[in-house]
This record gives structure tokens, C-alpha cells and sequence, in this order.
């Protein structure tokens, strides 16, 4: 370095830029490291308080509420399997999700030896869980800022996200949902990136990909992605960046099908289960639960489920949306949004947890167009909202009424969000499955087969070693080898709502049958939720 | 034993051999084949005897006699009767043998037996009979002249040397066979890791918009720095008027223009090349190529006219190097004045653009002869998917890859519309004694590592309207042999170990994967269905099989570009692309590929058998046999653009 500086420095001036490039690595790293601190100290400085916030509001009391569900468990078992089994489920793989989603999971159970750090796999979960949330609430912050929020705009964003008692119950359940959520914003931060390379594409089409690879319905979601990186490319470099990335994302994407074409298990066949007749039975055999707009139907039910944890943030964010279609940079989260609800109304089959994704975007859309009232100049640079004085009146009226929304949404806060919070937080009942599994563990046979519901499956098998393992009940009658090689069933494990649902003589006729022949031996908790331990006959045998 | 150990240094009886075991496989492959459709056993034999002689005529007539039939296809017809007589004789002679022999030696020794006597048999009459130097049209002495490649004898080492690469690459194939799975991994981590910086090479023109703004370069001032432009020149007295016209008329204020012209050899040029002196004293000077020497190359030249210009006193502060048929732009000496000026480097690198990829007839002239519109279309259309390849291999070249290699500081050039700083020069001449390596087959490969070694930047600069437009070699052929020597010097580069001196690590492994890069390129992209296939079907894990289909996606992602990159490459230089340009990019993408790779094993396998100079020697008869200014004429041309 120092000849080329002798021999052509003293000649003739040199380029700026090839001077900082003339610095040794280290010396650059650090110079860069200063600029960056520099430019970002003050974010940092807001969002660490906030990520702590958001992150003890939801870890304190998040292995007692909510209560278990199905879903959880079976991701935690098909994790487990992957971790120790090296299968993509314990059961036959049947193509019902992308597997995305738990290899992460077990990804990180691997390396951080997750599932015997906790006394029960569920706790991981949630530990899982919790992680994406921080994630999530740290790149809607990032998110917002790139969009052209104010800092506190952006901190609005992540508080509605982070304390809304909704998304706390939806976000502490272990969910593919909750996982997607921090993929699909990171793609939006990239595709937002202000430098436009070709790398930020291709990493937002990535993120996007791991997003429909963990759960396929965020594919929804591509034309708001596609929208917002066409906002966003330089016409220097437009064509090469969205050739690159969408080719990435696609090849990405790909390994999925191509993972069940090299199975042979990608057309239906006699005899295997297939993606694509899965993903058929999905987009067409599942029973439709209604429109929302229709009255009495299963979605309007299943909408008031949620407004019933809070109302605020999908009503304020529906609200904000066609507000957001009037500022040019929201218009695609907008779409995001819209889109979300969109299938609401569509009357397909909606699974329960699909709140989750709507949250994300009515907080950023909420805090957006109270930055676009306040006439933030990053978000609103053009247009009949910009701002048109740096003082007077307009601009005291806008910040003013934004200043009250704000204060009106930390109402909201205190006197109805955070009751509720509270409430989740310092529940003291252990789950009655909970309950159950321990006395299990005391009082039966390790050798001895048993009927589970999902969520302690993994404890059964990992902390317990009941082996043969327990069979999780929808199994029971549908993966034709559990029909093979079960003759036999000693223990039922279940809540009792298995035995209530209308249709239960359908959907598990041999359960119902195991039932019969069966006698209670311990009960926990109460209602629909208690759990009760019942010994088969021995005389009873599987035909 | 020394007739034995002649034999076997000889490689007439080795070829015999593999031959006649290969046309043996053939030949039980066609008979399975035969007998598989219902042929009775008789006919379907009777078929594969008059297949497979055909076959081993030809092939011990084009490849393990060639020095004796070499030039001589007049009597092919005699060699041919005489070969089908006697390898009827020997065939019916052992089919009469064998019942006989059988009861006494047993089944297995009567066969094996008669087989080797056969062979033996068969060689001889090939070797004193059919082949015989006799056969064929009358002559006395052999064709004159060592005029195929095989014809001068080489030293043992040489096929000691490929013997063992043979024996090294033999051995290889046992673990990874044993091992398939991890062979499979090993190999798509390797393909992946080009692939994926081959993107980033390529892409590194786009990866942030400001590379990519026109107004990068900035706009020259006045210029300062007086300077030269070489222009070696031999047999071109096609186009040598216009171009050094053009170069006497560039806009700038003081610099020469000096035609490296061979008086003796080439009266014509020389006689242009003065006129134009003459027309233009103080700006055109002739130099003399040095006459002490046979061999032609473009670094003897260079170096002869440098030293020239010292004698002469001539004042530059610069020197650049321009081909034959090169036009420059008018504002190029002011843009290179000017940068290196602005950025301090020793080296400015200025584009050269490939033009003629259109697969349009109407671009090519008419050729003389029968059918001459059906013969035109045919040949566009036919060469359109490789010309397309190798304009876009520019195109990216000189963009994109060039330009991080300038950024990272290893770095080979291209031949020609490349500049040096005098200071460099001097530099160069100080530690190596020369300033163009004349034993290089790729100097301007070399020079441009040797910069990075002294530490001297290179200055990329690639402006649409600037760049010097040229033509890609006219044939196919041309192509190969262009990038046979290219990669040849490649290596020549490589095995110098000049790059080891570069100061820092990376430089070292990513000089490793600059000059090996045509080679894993064509590699992996030949090798991605392959891995691919044996994964799928080995039964390997399936994450293996995923694994090994990723490079393979990124070869898809590669021509997608090329189809982007044809459309933009149209609309920068105004040229119509049609759409079955587009189809020549995507489905002569692999065969491009293989196309190199065929160069790749050439080359290697030309330098471990120790040649190194037959370009030259060839080149130098192609011009002599007045072949129109064809592929060997524009080798010299482009040479080491190929990074």
C-alpha cells in the first residue's frame, strides 16, 4: 500500500472515496462501525427499553396462559422427531404444512440442546415463541423507520404490537404463524433498504421464501412483497435486482416440491401421501367456516373470539387502512393487510390463529398514519399530506392531533389493555395436561401404550421414554401404520373435550370405542378442559 | 526386450488397443440391441461385424495411424480393401481354429488364446500391410512436414506425466465411488460456492446503483499526460489504413501512434503503415519488428517498440495498446488522460465489446458459391447460440467482473484498449527485466497480476459509447482454440506463481480462483446435472439430492440473466435482438459450457503433456496458408480478456 502511495500519490489528486478505501480493514471496520453507532445510538437506545418491555410482558407467566392447544405439541413432536429421529414427523409425513417451520425449531434445539433445557417441551416452545416476538417487535421497528416513520412512530408500532392482550395470547402459543411473522417483515425491511443492492433483494426473497416454507399461506402475501420492492428499486440496477431475488426466492421455495418430487411424493398415488392431493384436500375438501360478513357463521364466531381479547388493534388497524392507502410508502403494508382480511371475507376455511396475521400490519399501519397526520416528512415527502410549513398553524394542528391519538392510544393502554395483561401474567394454575402427565409419569408403566393429546406427547417420549411411544389420538385413525402396528391400547390421556365434540364418534371411532371399555383413574382440573387419566380393559383388543 | 520396450513407448499400439476394446463394447452393446428387437442371432451378428469394421477402419485410420494416412485420403479406398481383407482373414482363420484348439486347451484358454494372437495378428497386418506408408497414393517420402499435432514425437517424460495425471485421476474415482454420498456433497458445496460468486462476479455492475450510473467516471479536463498508442500489426492490410486513420485523428493533444510493422515479412502493411507516417509526421511513427527472431507474438513486439521509443526519445508519460482492426473512440485518450490523473493507477482498462451476436443472416457477408442465401442462413443461424454466448461473456466481462477484480486488486487484463502509466512500465522492466513476458501465451494476463504484486491499482472504466467494438473468432473452432490458449496461459500464470508474492491471503486464494475460475466454472456448470443424476440415483438422503439440485437452479438463474442481459446489451448499442437470439442464450447455455470445458481439459491436458508453443507455430501457418483473416489471425486479439 505504501509503495503505490510513493509512487503515484504525489503525481495527482486522488478520489475521496478511493482514500477511505485505502485504509486498512481493521481501521475501516472500525470507522464504520463509529458511523453506524453514530447514525443509529438513539434508535438503539429507544428500542432496547421496548424490546425489554415487550419481551417480560410476554415471557412472565407464559407457561401457565393461555392454556394448551393441539398445534403446539404436534410442531413440537414433529421438531422432536427431526432433532432426534432425523424424520420430519414421528408419524408419516403428510404434507399438511411446509416443514419450515419446525426445522427452525429444531434447528435451534440442536444447537442450544433446547428440549432437555425444560421439563417440558411446550416451555421450549414457548421460549421459541418468545424469540420471534423480539424479532418481530424489533424489525416492525426497523421496518417502520425504513418506511420513513419518526422514532416515535416507529416505538408506537412496536408498543401496539407488543402489549395488544391479543397478540400476547395468539403470540405466546407455539404456532408456525408467530414463526412466519418475523420472515415476512425482515423481507419487507430489505426490500425496503436504502441501498438497494442486489443482496438486500435477494435477502428479501429469501426471507420470503423461509416465510411460505414455514407456513405456505404467507404466500398470500407476495403481491404487497412484490409491491414493495418495486417502490424501492433503483432504475439503475431495477431489472438485475428483480430477476436475482425472485429467481432466488422461487429456488428457494422449490426445495419443497422438489423435496416431495425426490420422495415421490409430489402427484397422488395409491398408497403414499402426496403434497399436492394434501394440498388439494386443503384448498378444497376442508369444510368452509363462512364469511365474517355472513351472521352466525364459524369465522364471525371465531372474530369475536378475538375482538373479546382486544378490540383495539384490529378495529383501530382496519380503521388505518383505507387511511394508509392515501400515503404512497404504506400502501403495500396496506395491501399486506388488506389481504389478511380479505380472507376473512372470502368464506374459505380460516384456521383459528389467523389473527396473527393481521396483527403485525395493523400496528405498523396504526403508527403510520398517525406519523402521515403528523406530516412526518420521510413518510409524506409529496403529495396533499406533506407537510407545507416547518411551523404555523397547520403544522401545530397536525402534530397536535397526532400528539392526542397518541395519548388516546395509551389510554387505551392502561385502562383496558392493561387489566388483561395483568390477568395473563400472574395465572397460578398449572394446566391440567400438565397435571396429568406428572401423575402419568408416577403411576404408569413405562412399557405400557398410550392415547395422547399432542401437547405432552414429546414430555411422554423425551423426559419419560414410554416406549412404545404413545400414540397422539387423531393418529389413531388416520396414519395407516399406527393402524398397522398398535394392538393395543392401555391409558387414555385427554382432555375431555375429545369426548364432547359432536362429531367425535366420527372422527375417532376407535377411541370412542377405547372409551367403552375403560375406567377413570384421575382427573384434573375442571369443565371442558379437564383432563382425565382412563385405564383400557385388558380384555378389550383392537380388531 | 528393446523391440518390446520400443513398442511400448510408441503410441500406435496403445491407441490399437483402446480402440479395438472400445469398438468390442460397441459392438456387444449393438448386438444386444439387435437381438433385443427380434433379429435372429445370425443377421444380428453378420449387422454388428460389417458395423464394427467400418467402425475400427475409420477410427485406427483418423486416429492410430495418422502419421501414415495423415494428408494421404486419396488412398483410403485401398487402405479400406486392404484392411477388410485382412481382418477377414484373421476372423475366418480363428473361426476355423477354434474348434479344433477348444478340446485341447480347454473353452477359456482357446478363446483368450486366439484373442490375443488375433490382436497380435491384426496389429501387424495394419502395421506392414494395410496401413503400410506404402499404401495409398504413391510416395516416396511422408506428407512434408509435421503438419498434425501427433506427428512430432514426444519425449517419454510427457507420457509419463499424463500417465500419472490418468493413474491420480483413477485413484480419485475409487473413494468417490465408494463414497458416493459425500462425493456428491463435497462436489455441490464446490459447485455451489462458483456458482454463487460467478453471480456475484457478474452481477457486481448492478449490485449497488451507483455502479451502475453513467455519470461515475466523471467528465475529463483538459489533458496533461503525453502518450503512446501501439498498434502490432501483421498481414493487415484489410483494415490497417482505416484504423490507424482513425487513431491519428483522436482528440488528443500529444501522443503517437507507432504500428508495430514486420518489414520483410509483410511488405504490405508496411507500405500502409508508412503512407500514413507520411500523411502524419509527428503524430504516426513506424516501428520495426525485431528481425533477429522467427517467432511471432504480440510481446516481443511491444517490448521492441518500447525500446525503440527510448532510443528515439520520445517523451510519454503512458502507453496503450491497440489491435489491428481496433477503433477507438474519439474521446477515449481524454477519458484515459484524465483518469489517470483522478485515480493515481498504473493501469487503465478500457472496454472492449464482442458485437456480432445477432443470429440474423443479413449481418454476415454473402459467401461465394452454390446456394449462397441458404448457406449464409444456415451458418447464422447455426453459429448464433455460441457468438450470442461469447458477446455476453464480454458484456459481463468487462462490466461486472473486471471491475471487482480491479476492486480487489487481482486483477488479469484484457489485450488490447488497455493503458499503462510509464512509471509502471519501468517498474515492471526493473524487476523482471522485461516488459511483456514473450514466453507468456497470455501476457496481458500476467501483466495484470504482476501489477497487483507491485502494488500499481487498475483503472476499469467501461462507457457504453466508449468501448471498442470487435467481432467474436469466426468459427467455432476459432472460439476453442482462442480459449485453449487462453487458458493454457492461464495455467502458464498460475504455475509461475507470481500471485504467491501478492501481500495479502485473500489476494492469494482469490488469484487461485481468478485464474482457475473458466475452468470450475465450466466444471460445475457441465458437472450440476451430473451430481444431480448420480445423487437421484444412488438413492442418496434426500437433503443430499436437494443439495446437489441447487447449483444446477443457479445455472438456471444464469441464463435467466443472459436473456436480460441480451435485451439490455440490444437497446444500449441499438441492435435488434430476435427472439430466437433469445432462445440461441438459453439453449446454448450448457452447450457453451461444455464447449469450454472441452477447451478446459485441452488445455490442461496440452500442458502436462509440456506444449506450449504449437498456437504460436500454427498461428503463424495459418496466415501463411492465407486463410482469410480468420481464427487464428484474431487470437492475438483478444487474448487474456478471458478472466
Amino acid at each position: 500500500m505504501t509503495s503505490t502511495l510513493e509512487t503515484t500519490g504525489s503525481l495527482d489528486l486522488r478520489d475521496v472515496a478511493d482514500i477511505d478505501r485505502a485504509l486498512p480493514p481493521h481501521r475501516r471496520a472500525r470507522v464504520g462501525l463509529q458511523v453506524w453507532a453514530a447514525r443509529h445510538g438513539r434508535s438503539i437506545a429507544l428500542l432496547v427499553p421496548l424490546l425489554v418491555l415487550v419481551g417480560i410482558v410476554h415471557a412472565v407467566g407464559m407457561s401457565r396462559f393461555p392454556g394448551y392447544v393441539d398445534d403446539p405439541g404436534t410442531y413440537l413432536s414433529q421438531a422432536w422427531s427431526l432433532r432426534y429421529e432425523g424424520e420430519l414427523s414421528p408419524y408419516s409425513y403428510f404434507y399438511d404444512h411446509a416443514p419450515g417451520g419446525w426445522i427452525q425449531i429444531a434447528g435451534w434445539a440442536a444447537l442450544t440442546n433446547g428440549f432437555d433445557r425444560y421439563d417440558s417441551a411446550l416451555a421450549f416452545g414457548n421460549e421459541c415463541m418468545l424469540i420471534a416476538r423480539l424479532a418481530s417487535a424489533g424489525l416492525l421497528y426497523v421496518l417502520g423507520r425504513r418506511l420513513g416513520f419518526g422514532r416515535v412512530a416507529a416505538s408506537v408500532a412496536v408498543l401496539l404490537f407488543g402489549l395488544s392482550p391479543l397478540a400476547v395470547v395468539y403470540g405466546r402459543w407455539t404456532f408456525l404463524d408467530n414463526l412466519v411473522t418475523p420472515w415476512l417483515l425482515l423481507a419487507f425491511v430489505l426490500a425496503y433498504s436504502p441501498r438497494r443492492s442486489i443482496a438486500a433483494g435477494i435477502g428479501a426473497a429469501l426471507a420470503f421464501a423461509m416465510a411460505a416454507l414455514t407456513k405456505e399461506t404467507s404466500l398470500l402475501l407476495l403481491p404487497a412483497l412484490g409491491w414493495a420492492m418495486l417502490q424501492n428499486t433503483d432504475r439503475r440496477n431495477r431489472a438485475q435486482v428483480l430477476v436475482t431475488a425472485g429467481f432466488a426466492g422461487f429456488l428457494l421455495m422449490a426445495m419443497y416440491p422438489l423435496f416431495a418430487l425426490f420422495k415421490g411424493e409430489l402427484l397422488e398415488g395409491p398408497g403414499h401421501n402426496s403434497l399436492f392431493g394434501t394440498a388439494q384436500w386443503q384448498l378444497e375438501g376442508r369444510d368452509s367456516s363462512g364469511s365474517v360478513l355472513e351472521a352466525g357463521s364459524a369465522t364471525q364466531q371465531q372474530v369475536q373470539n378475538w375482538l373479546q381479547y382486544d378490540h383495539w388493534l384490529l378495529l383501530l388497524g382496519l380503521a388505518a387502512l383505507p387511511l394508509a392507502l392515501l400515503v404512497r410508502r404504506l400502501r403495500p403494508a396496506a395491501l399486506a393487510l388488506a389481504i389478511g382480511w380479505l380472507v376473512l371475507v372470502r368464506g374459505g376455511y380460516v384456521p383459528f390463529m389467523h389473527v396473527i396475521n393481521l396483527l403485525p400490519w395493523s400496528a405498523l399501519l396504526v403508527a403510520g398514519v398517525l406519523a402521515a397526520l403528523a406530516g412526518t416528512p420521510g413518510l409524506v415527502p409529496t403529495g396533499w399530506l406533506r407537510r407545507r410549513a416547518a411551523q404555523g398553524f397547520g403544522y401545530g394542528f397536525r402534530v397536535t392531533l397526532a400528539g392526542l391519538l397518541v395519548l388516546g392510544l395509551a389510554g387505551v393502554a392502561t385502562f383496558s389493555w392493561a387489566p388483561e395483561l395483568r390477568r395473563m401474567m400472574t395465572v397460578t394454575e398449572e394446566p391440567p395436561l400438565k397435571s396429568a402427565t406428572e401423575w402419568v409419569a408416577r403411576n404408569v408403566p413405562r412399557d405400557k401404550t398410550l392415547v395422547v393429546h399432542d401437547a405432552i406427547w414429546t414430555d411422554l417420549v423425551h423426559h419419560y421414554g414410554y416406549d412404545p411411544q404413545p400414540v397422539i389420538v387423531y393418529k389413531l385413525d388416520t396414519d395407516p401404520a399406527v393402524q398397522r402396528n398398535v394392538k393395543r391400547i392401555d391409558y387414555l390421556v385427554l382432555p375431555d373435550w375429545y369426548y364432547r365434540t359432536a362429531d367425535a364418534a366420527e372422527k375417532y371411532p376407535t377411541l370412542m370405542e377405547a372409551r367403552k371399555h375403560a375406567v377413570p383413574v384421575a382427573s384434573f382440573g375442571t369443565g371442558d378442559d379437564r383432563v382425565r387419566v382412563f385405564r383400557v380393559s385388558a380384555q378389550w383388543r383392537l380388531s | 526386450m528393446h523391440p518390446l520396450i520400443g513398442l511400448a513407448r510408441r503410441r500406435e499400439p496403445w491407441l490399437f488397443l483402446a480402440i479395438g476394446g472400445v469398438v468390442a463394447a460397441v459392438g456387444h452393446v449393438v448386438l444386444h440391441l439387435l437381438m433385443g428387437r427380434g433379429v435372429a442371432p445370425a443377421a444380428a451378428n453378420a449387422v454388428q461385424l460389417v458395423l464394427t469394421l467400418q467402425l475400427s477402419f475409420v477410427a485406427h485410420d483418423q486416429l492410430t495411424w495418422r502419421r501414415r494416412t495423415a494428408g494421404r485420403s486419396g488412398g483410403r479406398a485401398r487402405r479400406w480393401w486392404r484392411f477388410q481383407t485382412a481382418r477377414g482373414g484373421s476372423a475366418l482363420l480363428s473361426l476355423l481354429a477354434f474348434p479344433f484348439l477348444a478340446p485341447v486347451t480347454g473353452v477359456t484358454a482357446a478363446y483368450w488364446g486366439l484373442l490375443a494372437a488375433g490382436t497380435v495378428v491384426n496389429y501387424c497386418s495394419d502395421h506392414f500391410w494395410s496401413f503400410s506408408s506404402k499404401a495409398g497414393t504413391p510416395m516416396a517420402t511422408a506428407a512434408p512436414g509435421p503438419r498434425y499435432r501427433g506427428a512430432r514425437r514426444r519425449p517419454l517424460p510427457t507420457s509419463w506425466r499424463l500417465g500419472r495425471l490418468v493413474a491420480a485421476l483413477a485413484l480419485l474415482c475409487v473413494p468417490a465411488i465408494l463414497f458416493l454420498d459425500v462425493f456428491v456433497v463435497t462436489v455441490s458445496l464446490f459447485m455451489l460456492t462458483v456458482a454463487v460468486t460467478t453471480l456475484a462476479f457478474q452481477l457486481y455492475k448492478w449490485w449497488l446503483p451507483e455502479h451502475n450510473d453513467p455519470d461515475r467516471y466523471g467528465e475529463p479536463d483538459a489533458p496533461r499526460l503525453p502518450g503512446v498508442i501501439l498498434v502490432p500489426m501483421r498481414h493487415e492490410e484489410a483494415v490497417a489504413g482505416h484504423t490507424l486513420e482513425r487513431l491519428a485523428n483522436l482528440d488528443h493533444p500529444d501522443y503517437w501512434v507507432v504500428p508495430i510493422i514486420d518489414h520483410p515479412d509483410d511488405p504490405g502493411t508496411a507500405a500502409i503503415a508508412h503512407a500514413t507516417a507520411a500523411r502524419y509526421p509527428g503524430r504516426v511513427l513506424v516501428a520495426p519488428y525485431p528481425e533477429d527472431t522467427d517467432v511471432h507474438n504480440k510481446p516481443i513486439g511491444l517490448n521492441a517498440a518500447v525500446r525503440e521509443l527510448t532510443r528515439l526519445g520520445v517523451p510519454y508519460e503512458w502507453i496503450g495498446v491497440a489491435d489491428a482492426e481496433d477503433l477507438f473512440h474519439p474521446g477515449l485518450l481524454r477519458m484515459v488522460d484524465y483518469r489517470f490523473r483522478r485515480t493515481g493507477a498504473g493501469i487503465v482498462q478500457c472496454g472492449v465489446q464482442l458485437m456480432n451476436f445477432s443470429a440474423d443472416p443479413r449481418t454476415l457477408p454473402l459467401p461465394s458459391g452454390r446456394l449462397p442465401q441458404l448457406r449464409r442462413w444456415w451458418r447464422a443461424n447455426s453459429s448464433g447460440w455460441w457468438r450470442a454466448a461469447n458477446v455476453l461473456e464480454y458484456y459481463k466481462w468487462f462490466q461486472s467482473r473486471l471491475k471487482l477484480q480491479a476492486a480487489t486488486k487481482v486483477m488479469p487484463l484484457g489485450g488490447n484498449t488497455v493503458f499503462f502509466r510509464r512509471e509502471f512500465l519501468e517498474a515492471l522492466r526493473k524487476r523482471y527485466g522485461a516488459y511483456w513476458d514473450e514466453d507468456c501465451l497470455t501476457e496481458d494476463c500476467k501483466i495484470g497480476m504482476v501489477a497487483s504484486v507491485l502494488g500499481y491499482d487498475v483503472d476499469v472504466v467501461y462507457i457504453d459509447e466508449m468501448v471498442t467494438r470487435e467481432e467474436t473468432p469466426d468459427t467455432l473452432r476459432g472460439l476453442v482454440r482462442q480459449r485453449v490458449r487462453w487458458m493454457q496461459g492461464f495455467i502458464q500464470v498460475f504455475t509461475e506463481r507470481e500471485w504467491l508474492a501478492l501481500p495479502r491471503l485473500w489476494q492469494k486464494i482469490l488469484a487461485v480462483y481468478v485464474l482457475g475460475f473458466q475452468f470450475f466454472q465450466a466444471f460445475s456448470v457441465v458437472f450440476a446435472p451430473v451430481a444431480l443424476a448420480l445423487a437421484l440415483t444412488h438413492k442418496s438422503p434426500i437433503v443430499v439430492a436437494l443439495l446437489a439440485s441447487v447449483p444446477l437452479g443457479i445455472s438456471l438463474l444464469t441464463i435467466a440473466l443472459d436473456v436480460l442481459m441480451l435485451h439490455q446489451f440490444g437497446r444500449t448499442f441499438g441492435q435488434k435482438v430476435r427472439l430466437r437470439d433469445h432462445l440461441g442464450v438459453v439453449i446454448g447455455g450448457y452447450p457453451y459450457q461444455v464447449v469450454l470445458s472441452v477447451a478446459g481439459v485441452w488445455a490442461l491436458l496440452r500442458h502436462f503433456s509440456g506444449r506450449t508453443n504449437w498456437v504460436k507455430t500454427a498461428h503463424s501457418g495459418a496466415h501463411l496458408g492465407a486463410a482469410p483473416a480468420g481464427d487464428g489471425g484474431r487470437v492475438p486479439a483478444t487474448a487474456g480478456v478471458g478472466a
